[in-house]
């Protein structure tokens, strides 16, 4: 298990090598002036104006040589300056994680237990009543382009009812957690109000994550339901469920004993994914509620052919994916003792 | 039991739900009970930048979507309830680059500037021609108009306690000349110190004029800006006689910041021996990048970078007597102004329908859905009518803008490695010659087959006037009786027929046709709607002739623009200054902007160049509008582009909002004279 904990973890080098290597490629294909564009709002007064900024900031030398910089000073804990964020790259994760990690987290919540849950009702009521609701309810979270679905709530809830609104605190907060009594410990506004004793910001803080939480669960839902169910339903026509049937158990225990827990190599697979996903940040869902995490930043990033805020998100996400996965791979091991990590 | 196993699940899930919903009904006890006024901040910020001019086209802020619900079926506000009174709040896009004053050259940066620095001289209320004056009392003007002299007002205080003094105001000349970035706005100020054609410190003036000494050109730039403690002045001498000089005074650039604290932060000190050190810091490296220090009325509380900046009331700001008749006095009404920024749409227009943005930005082709919203309709001047009772929104429309839409024609296009903007590249029907445009007759043409009254009304409904050369409306030099350009297909079909332009087998360009390309950035549909008009009249005009319009993404169209790659193009340009000068330069230059890559006939081109160096170095405003009027028409009579537009805008705040009015030149919104109450 160590070993193999150690061996996945050599991997992570090659993998950030890989990735950086592969993006830096894409620069070539950039013209130094496109690449310039990032620094300047509108056609500046001359050209000579536009080859000064490529000098400045290197943009004409071989690729090969830019690469050279900027993993000479990655090895040395400096991911650039983000002009996209108008921060160290370092110091925008460090903002924008936080957010994105709170709203992965509440939102996550409510995806594994309601759809596991959703799943499993719909498993055991095979092609009844509930099982085609849940078909139908999950087949129209899963079609809804998140936009749409986003903005609906939005007018809904916002707009008419004012019950939730963007953004991630309102405006009372925000002047409280950015005032010196507030300790930022972890830059989640719901925990960090909890360990101030502020539950007015707790509460606040949930209000804003309402919304956004409930758009991604909605367009996720079908995705666990739907596992959950299926592998359920090939579980339940295994032999040792017949046999346990057989000797005269409950349908509850057969279900909740025999049945679940190996249902649930497939779901953990998927859920891994998913919540990796969620922690890479989600795009559309943090620009619809004004919500400034890791998507909205890697978003702007691109547009803006911000190369090193693309670059150094990239690695985050990329140590993030393998570490993910890492996890899910132990914790096969933890819910399925057949399952060996040599 | 399998009802109990299930139980957590339950209980679980409920709680979930449960919490959620106690912190909605919390959560809207505690803003309607928690105003702004004990805790409170606020937040938003509303754009000053139109989503036509150039200067702010990066397509990143482009707006994508359009929340499906309709406007008509949100809740507003209650009339009379003033939402987070003590805070006002903008809604916009655009992040500010940097809060040094030397450094920004955007709209975003510069109502934040604006609002926190001040500079010697103010435009008085919503005049862009008088001034009243702010940190300087008075000012006198040598007969030669190369010397200004300065009286520095006494008691100013900055924002950390420190007094104003003269030695503070040439200082932050200095600094933002020597410092002049790559790309930033000093060129502004370096051109009447040291010359019409200088573009930059470095290049222009130490290796230029100094021969590559720092020291002996930063000593030169001391000896032009002198101050003087004990009188209290700061005089300026000029290279030569400068029309604009005062006008530009007013700019951010031209902001007055602290000596000791700049060198407290790690600045220049002062000294032409260090001075280099100091030259072209990237936006991180400058040590005013993120903090700010000025007399005006706000102070920086917090600059969320994409997020929002806050700003809070100056308690000690220095103006106790209103500077113009009926002008704002003592601390700011407001306590604390937030801009945030929202480049959703949608959600920004949630935002301001519930009242809880004070002032919104609205791109153009959104108005219909805010409209429903508005109760009150004013224009430029201020005056309002009642439009719906039960509206809960005031509409500014009307509004002057300093920023004009152009085609651009290019006379010798870059064909260097090929370039399938001109398709086949000769006159065969399938491309164009690079010198297409070239010719008289078709850039005549090109513009009697564009369709203004269309574009006008499809675009701006209405609010836009057609563009009658480089120097808009408002301006010095401006004639609205000058000749100019008006759709007309048959006039159109008759200067194509002039065209002395012949295929490789010796037919006419009537009888051969063409294919080129119109390329606009990406995002930007007013651009886009413009060539598909023009398209299809050219088309109508003969079914031979093909303009396709393309969109590239900001940075390629930049790339091939300034590569001269562009045979046809439309973009904007926002002025820095308010001056015809700021107008000519980068449309008729040599070195301009534009013009710099356009190719115009050699002779032509030493005439403009001449008439623009007079119009700057003349001081007196009727010969000066002579020599502007003369350097308009000649665009006309050359038909050297197609001058498209110069809209009106429209500004959209809550009735609660006071104070208003619209001074085209300031780079956002003046929190100062603004208050709110019902």
């Amino acid at each position: 298990m160590i070993n193999y904990i150690i061996r996945r973890l050599l991997i992570l080098p090659v993998v950030l090598i890989g990735l950086s290597v592969l993006i830096f490629g894409m620069l070539m294909f950039l013209d130094p002036v496109e690449r310039a564009a990032l620094y300047v709002t509108s056609p500046p007064k001359t050209s000579e104006a536009l080859q000064a900024i490529v000098q400045k900031y290197g943009l004409d030398k071989p690729i090969y040589v830019q690469f050279g910089n900027w993993l000479d000073n990655v090895i040395h804990g400096d991911l650039g300056w983000s002009k996209t964020a108008q921060m160290p790259v370092l110091q925008a994760i460090k903002t924008y994680f936080p957010a994105t990690m709170e709203l992965a987290m509440w939102s996550f919540i409510p995806i594994i237990v309601i759809g596991i849950w959703l799943g499993i009702e719909a498993a055991i009521h095979h092609d009844q009543i509930i099982d085609q609701a849940m078909r139908v309810f999950s087949i129209i979270g899963y079609s809804f382009p998140t936009f749409v679905f986003g903005l609906l709530v939005l007018m809904l809830f916002y707009a008419k009812l004012q019950w939730f609104p963007p953004g991630r605190l309102s405006d009372w907060a925000t002047a409280i957690v950015y005032s010196p009594a507030f300790h930022q410990y972890t830059g989640m506004n719901t925990v960090d109000s909890i360990l101030n004793g502020r539950f007015d910001i707790f509460l606040d803080s949930l209000r804003h994550l309402f919304l956004p939480a409930l758009t991604l669960a909605y367009v996720s839902w079908a995705l666990i339901l739907r596992v959950t169910r299926s592998s359920m339903l090939e579980v339940t026509h295994q032999d040792y469920i017949r046999t346990a049937r057989a000797k005269g158990l409950s349908e509850a225990v057969v279900m909740n004993r025999h049945a679940r827990p190996n249902a649930m190599i497939p779901v953990i697979t998927i859920g891994g994914l998913l919540f990796v996903g969620l922690l890479n940040g989600v795009v559309i869902t943090e620009t619809v509620f004004n919500y400034h995490g890791m998507g909205y930043f890697v978003a702007q990033a691109a547009l803006n052919f911000d190369a090193i805020s693309v670059l150094g998100v990239a690695l985050f996400d990329g140590a993030l994916l393998v570490l993910a996965n890492l996890a899910v791979d132990v914790l096969y091991g933890v819910i399925d003792p057949r399952i060996r990590l040599e | 039991m399998s009802k109990d196993n299930r139980q957590p699940i339950y209980i679980f899930t409920v709680l979930i739900l449960a919490s959620m919903v106690l912190a909605a009904c919390a959560g809207s006890q505690v803003s309607t009970t928690a105003p702004g006024a004990s805790s409170g901040s606020a937040n938003q910020t509303s754009p000053t930048q139109p989503s036509g001019a150039a200067a702010t086209s990066n397509p990143a802020s482009g707006e994508a979507t359009q929340p499906p619900a309709a406007s008509s079926t949100t809740a507003a506000p209650a009339a009379g309830q003033v939402k987070n009174p003590g805070t006002l709040i903008e809604s916009t896009i655009g992040d500010p680059e940097s809060l040094d004053p030397a450094w920004a050259y955007d709209t975003a940066s510069g109502e934040v500037i604006f609002n926190v620095y001040e500079t010697l001289l103010f435009p008085k209320k919503d005049s862009t021609t008088e001034f009243v004056p702010m940190l300087a009392t008075s000012w006198d003007i040598s007969q030669d108009g190369l010397t200004y002299t300065f009286h520095i007002r006494d008691g100013v205080k900055f924002q950390d306690g420190q007094d104003l003094t003269p030695e503070d105001v040439a200082y932050s000349f200095w600094r933002g000349m020597i410092q002049d970035r790559a790309g930033g706005p000093q060129w502004i100020l370096l051109q009447p110190f040291f010359g019409l054609d200088v573009q930059s410190f470095q290049d222009d003036v130490v290796t230029k004029q100094y021969n590559g000494d720092w020291t002996a050109a930063v000593t030169a730039l001391q000896q032009a800006i002198t101050y003087d403690n004990a009188a209290g002045t700061v005089t300026m001498k000029l290279k030569q006689p400068y029309g604009p000089m005062l006008q530009l005074l007013t700019g951010t650039w031209a902001s007055i910041v602290s000596k000791p604290w700049v060198i407290q932060q790690g600045g220049w000190d002062g000294t032409p021996e260090t001075a280099q050190n100091f030259h072209d810091p990237s936006a991180e490296q400058d040590e005013l990048f993120k903090i700010m220090n000025g007399t005006g009325p706000y102070k920086l509380d917090r600059w969320a970078p994409g997020e929002e900046i806050d700003l809070v009331r100056n308690d000690n700001y220095w103006v106790t007597t209103p500077l113009w008749d009926g002008g704002p006095s003592g601390p700011a009404s407001v306590e604390r102004a937030v801009i945030k920024i929202v480049p959703e749409w949608g959600t920004r227009f949630a935002t301001f329908s519930t009242g809880d943005a004070d002032i919104a930005y609205v791109p153009r082709q959104y108005i219909a859905q805010v409209d429903p919203l508005v109760g009150e309709t004013c224009d430029a001047s201020g005056s309002c009518t009642t439009t719906n009772p039960s509206g809960t929104v005031r509409l500014y429309k009307g509004l002057p803008s300093i920023q004009e839409d152009v085609i651009y024609f290019n006379q010798a296009v870059n064909t260097t490695g090929g370039n399938n903007l001109m398709g086949s590249g000769k006159l065969d029907g399938n491309g164009i010659p690079a010198d297409f445009f070239g010719d008289i007759h078709v850039r005549n043409a090109f513009n009697y087959c564009f369709d203004w009254p269309t574009y006008i009304s499809q675009i701006w409904n209405g609010e836009a006037e057609q563009a009658l050369g480089p120097i808009i409306d408002g301006e010095l030099g401006f004639d609205p009786n000058q000749a100019h350009f008006t759709f007309d297909l048959t006039k159109c079909a008759n200067e194509f027929k002039a065209s002395t332009l012949q295929s490789a087998d010796g037919k006419s360009l009537w009888d051969t046709g063409f294919y080129l390309q119109y390329i606009y950035n990406t995002g930007n549909d007013q651009r886009k709607t413009a060539g598909d008009i023009l398209a299809q009249d050219l088309l109508q005009v003969n079914p031979k002739f093909h303009m396709e319009v393309v969109g590239e993404p900001f940075a390629v169209e930049l790339k091939d623009q300034v590569a001269g790659r562009l045979p046809i193009f439309m973009l904007g340009w926002l002025e820095d200054y308010h001056d015809p000068q700021d107008w000519v330069f980068p449309f008729l230059a040599s070195n301009g902007t534009y013009s710099g890559s356009q190719g115009f006939a050699p002779d032509l081109q030493t005439q403009l160049d001449n008439l623009i160096v007079q119009g700057a170095q003349e001081t007196d405003p009727q010969a000066r509008a002579k020599i502007y009027e003369q350097l308009q028409n000649l665009s006309y009579t050359n038909a050297l582009d197609l001058f498209v537009d110069q809209p009106q805008l429209r500004r959209y705040m809550q009735m609660w909002v006071n104070g208003y009015y619209y001074n085209p030149i300031y780079p956002g919104f003046y929190f100062y004279s603004l208050s709110k109450g019902s």
